[in-house]
């Protein structure tokens, strides 16, 4: 286990972004390592950092600039997500990487823009429409070293300098801390539904969501349940649907004629696939919620939850493998290339099985939830191969040379 | 544009490095003759050409590691070079430089249709992988308007968009892996068949890097169904001014459409004289809207749309009824370019974004330009993303015409930040603009940008001249406590 230091410093709480130029430059004056934080929703995502003092950005906080037409939207890093999803119904449109809320509804959803940002976590329609990397145009932050810079703009097609949008989404504000953000929004689909396929197999399950997404009726999810995590759905109708077969969950989403002649369509394509039952839209929305919160596996003292990244294909198959683990509950999304695994903790938490299982087909495992004494004592991310990490570490470096910000975080130096 | 001074030194040892390349790759990689170097003398920007020391063609990642750490020991610059399409200059060579072309890697690996993926080697065209998998349904999304030709390694060292970026993305968004080479040689990968690899987005950083930082070697992208129908609209109006805010008023209603393309009276009219696509002659500008998906949606859209439009001033309007039909509507916009080549001895394309709303102060302001500098200007926009490709028109051979058709483009681009857009939508910086890398950053963003590059090129020897305005030493740009606000090192080489 790794030594870990808790702040000893009173929390330092930032006003706007001068002051933060001025915390952060200071602090590299008096290499005191800082923790970042916003509403600390997202705290419990990668390792414990070794900090001396947290950095509050709370203060950050409000909508700036929001131009539906223009599919653009600016806000200080700290504004709470709620805020920016209410701003987002009122005006029809949503963040389509579909990030984790922490809730089931968008008034109850938790933490800030920059918290969705700094760890790059995407939801069910992820497969379709992008990473939260993909929807992050630019941003305003101040590096480790207590300089501000700017990269990436309030325009969608840019190709001017390196694209450090990417490198700061999923960075776990190691780099920089950013202050401002402008993020792209898309049009909210006018209508929704979820064809549900009780297949005799996880794999047969599996081949219904690839025949969908081999037509052409534009599926926006694709998730495989099975049984014994169904179970535990508050949906009537997919714990119905699940109580002897997985079941695949195929949605559609755009407008209402479309979705309609769509899930029609799909319904003919998967006959002999299954038996059938398709949810309207709210239900279809709860679903889908549930899935993406990972509300069927939730965190529990004696469990530890695992998201293993892999080639869509081999879903079905490595779901299966996980399900015959003793007293694992898992289920696939993103068509089979996402496994949300409940793995009972104790010893590595299945980390080195799981990893096993994913390497050879190209993958990644990480750890989402977890106790923090669990979570100090293994890889939380994927390790990465020597020559990748030492890269990565001069990455790091290039940001913030003296390790000031978030650190250990994501790796041991980085 | 100035380039590095060539290193007189290096460039007396050429037949050294050229023979020792050749011991490395085989001497039928390697290309030293003056004259058959001369096709790598320039890319898409023709403007600028020079002759590199050495051509160098890897046939294998191998070959590619050991070219990269002989010059990393021996301190050679290197030129990464795709198709040499760029327009704007970032395949130029070096003097003193290898040109590394990976046009002999120009297989596909693996066509995966479980996990609807193409692997193929950074020199297959980007057409290649639609060509491959289109028998199936399958396409490539990004279409870069060069796509017969450029290559997929080049669209990832550019981060290569198209018309149909607004809904399906840039090359950084329809890419799920490559491999790559770092200036020490070593072999890399970065994401696969699956999403999202942890760590660093180091994959989101190679894409759009302009060749600075590491060679592509192989490329993961995913693949899309077909379609199932596609109709185009040709919208024409009286006043620019209104098919600008039609563009908004579409999306605003919660349209994302395949395309979304605007030309100008000029455009229009050029167009029209090359194809006779049908296009409304007496339009101040056109649209041509393209919708795709299902039957039932395109028809029901295709309705919506035009209603839309009307109530935004159209004063006609006309929907595909075919598939050649809705191909001649796209014909006339596709041939903009050799149709303005016709009506004028020469042309520069430019390629700044501005926020959409800002259309038709930019469209006054280039009039107001065209007159300043006694020079006419044909617009062609993608005009659902804001990516503006003004065409200005000029005589190489009429003396100061080049240089005040250059200044003229500078000026628009300034004018792109200054209505908080960018230098550039897809074309990329290069050697082009380079140098007005400054209206849109301060002197702290560059240098955040090149301590990235120091991260993966501490010699500086990927592509050196290109993006940066100042080449910073790495030693100084790690050094801390920088002063704010004046170039603290008037020595350094600047170009």
């Amino acid at each position: 286990m790794r030594a870990f230091t808790t702040p000893t410093l009173p929390p330092r709480d930032v006003r706007d972004a001068d002051d933060l130029l001025e915390a952060i430059a200071s602090a590299a004056a008096s290499r005191t390592r800082l923790d970042v934080q916003g509403l600390g929703s997202r705290k419990h995502l990668g390792r414990a950092t070794d900090a001396d003092q947290v950095l509050s950005l709370v203060s950050l906080s409000g909508i700036t600039t929001y131009e539906p037409d223009e599919l653009v939207l600016m806000a200080k890093a700290a504004t709470p997500l709620s805020e920016i999803l209410k701003a987002l119904d009122d005006a029809g449109q949503m963040l389509a990487f579909d990030p984790q809320l922490g809730a089931m509804t968008h008034e109850a959803a938790q933490g800030t823009i920059g918290g969705v940002m700094a760890t790059n976590l995407s939801g069910p329609r992820r497969m379709v429409a992008g990473a939260a990397r993909d929807f992050l145009l630019g941003f305003n932050a101040v590096s480790g070293r207590g300089e501000a810079f700017q990269s990436g703009s309030r325009v969608m097609k840019n190709v001017t300098g390196y694209d450090l949008s990417k490198l700061m989404a999923g960075s776990f504000g190691t780099l920089a801390v950013m202050h401002d953000v402008t993020i792209k929004t898309m049009p909210k689909p006018e209508d929704a539904a979820s064809l549900l396929v009780a297949a005799p197999s996880i794999e047969q399950a599996g081949a219904a969501i690839r025949a969908a997404l081999a037509s052409s009726f534009e599926p926006t999810a694709g998730a495989i349940v099975p049984p014994k995590v169904a179970v535990f759905s508050d949906q009537k109708k997919l714990k119905e649907a699940a109580q002897n077969f997985p079941v695949a969950v195929i949605r559609v989403e755009g407008f209402a004629v479309s979705v309609k002649n769509r899930i029609d369509a799909l319904s003919g394509l998967l006959k002999g696939h299954g038996e059938q039952m398709v949810l309207a839209k709210e239900e279809s929305d709860l679903v889908q919620a549930e899935l993406r919160e990972n509300t069927m596996i939730p965190p529990q003292n004696n469990r530890v939850t695992w998201k293993i990244s892999c080639p869509p294909a081999v879903g079905a198959p490595l779901l299966d493998d996980i399900l015959k683990r003793p007293n694992c509950r898992a289920y696939a999304d993103w068509a089979g290339g996402l496994i949300w695994v409940s793995h009972p903790s104790g010893g590595d938490s299945g980390a080195e099985a799981l990893r096993k299982l994913v390497a050879p087909h190209g993958g990644h495992v990480t750890l989402i939830n977890a106790p923090e004494n669990i979570r100090m004592a293994l890889d939380v991310f994927e390790p990465q191969p020597a020559p990748l990490h030492e890269l990565a570490c001069r990455v790091k470096a290039s940001f913030d040379p003296l390790g000031i910000l978030n650190p250990g975080r994501m790796y041991d130096g980085i | 544009m100035q380039m590095p001074t060539p290193d007189q030194d290096m460039i007396a040892r050429k037949s050294i490095i050229a023979a020792d390349l050749a011991a490395l790759i085989g001497a039928d990689g390697v290309i030293a003759d003056d004259g058959a170097m001369s096709v790598f003398e320039s890319d898409g920007l023709n403007g600028y050409r020079a002759t590199p020391m050495v051509v160098a063609l890897p046939a294998t990642t191998a070959d590619v590691a050991k070219l990269m750490r002989y010059c990393r020991d021996n301190d050679v610059k290197i030129v990464p070079r795709g198709a040499g399409t760029s327009l704007s200059g970032g395949a130029l060579p070096l003097e003193d430089g290898v040109v590394i072309g990976l046009s002999r890697m120009n297989r596909i690996l693996d066509i995966d249709y479980d996990n609807r993926a193409v692997v193929a080697q950074p020199g297959v065209t980007n057409l290649a992988i639609t060509h491959a998998v289109e028998g199936k349904g399958y396409y490539y999304a990004p279409d870069p308007s060069s796509q017969i030709a450029c290559s997929i390694g080049g669209n990832v060292a550019e981060n290569s968009g198209g018309v149909h970026c607004l809904k399906y993305g840039l090359t950084t968004n329809n890419l799920l892996g490559i491999e790559m080479v770092t200036m020490d040689g070593e072999v890399i990968t970065l994401g696969g068949k699956h999403l999202d690899a942890g760590g660093y987005d180091l994959l989101g950083v190679m894409t759009g890097s302009e060749g600075l930082l590491g060679i592509v070697t192989e490329v993961t992208v995913r693949i899309l169904q077909k379609p199932a129908t596609r109709k185009a609209l040709l919208i024409g109006f009286d006043e620019a001014l209104r098919a600008g805010e039609a563009v908004g008023a579409v999306i605003a209603k919660g349209i994302i459409p395949a395309g979304m393309e605007m030309m100008d009276n000029p455009a229009i009219n050029a167009a029209e004289d090359f194809v006779s696509a049908g296009y409304p002659r007496e339009a101040d500008a056109l649209l041509i809207v393209e919708l795709d998906g299902p039957e039932a949606e395109v028809t029901a859209l295709t309705a919506r749309v035009a209603e839309i439009v009307k109530a935004r001033g159209a004063t006609s309007i006309r929907v595909s009824e075919t598939e050649e039909e809705r191909e001649l509507f796209w014909a006339g916009r596709k041939s903009a370019f050799p149709a303005i080549g016709r009506i004028s001895p020469d042309y520069l394309c430019m390629d700044g974004t501005i926020p959409r709303r800002q259309l038709p102060e930019m469209l006054s302001r280039m009039s107001r330009m065209s007159q300043q500098f006694g020079l006419r200007v044909a617009n062609v926009f993608h005009a659902g993303d804001g990516n503006l490709h003004p065409l200005i028109l000029f005589d190489a051979n009429e003396p100061g015409d080049l240089e005040r058709a250059e200044e003229f483009g500078a000026a628009i681009l300034k004018a792109c930040v200054e209505l908080g857009g960018v230098l550039t939508g897809e074309h990329g910086v290069g050697v082009e603009k380079r140098d007005l890398m400054g209206e849109m950053f301060s002197e702290d963003d560059l240098k955040q940008q090149q301590r990235l590059k120091c991260a993966f090129d501490p010699g500086h020897l990927l592509n050196p001249g290109k993006v940066f305005p100042v080449l910073h030493r790495c030693a100084e740009l790690g050094r801390l406590h920088v002063h704010h606000g004046k170039l603290p090192h008037p020595d350094l080489p600047r170009f």
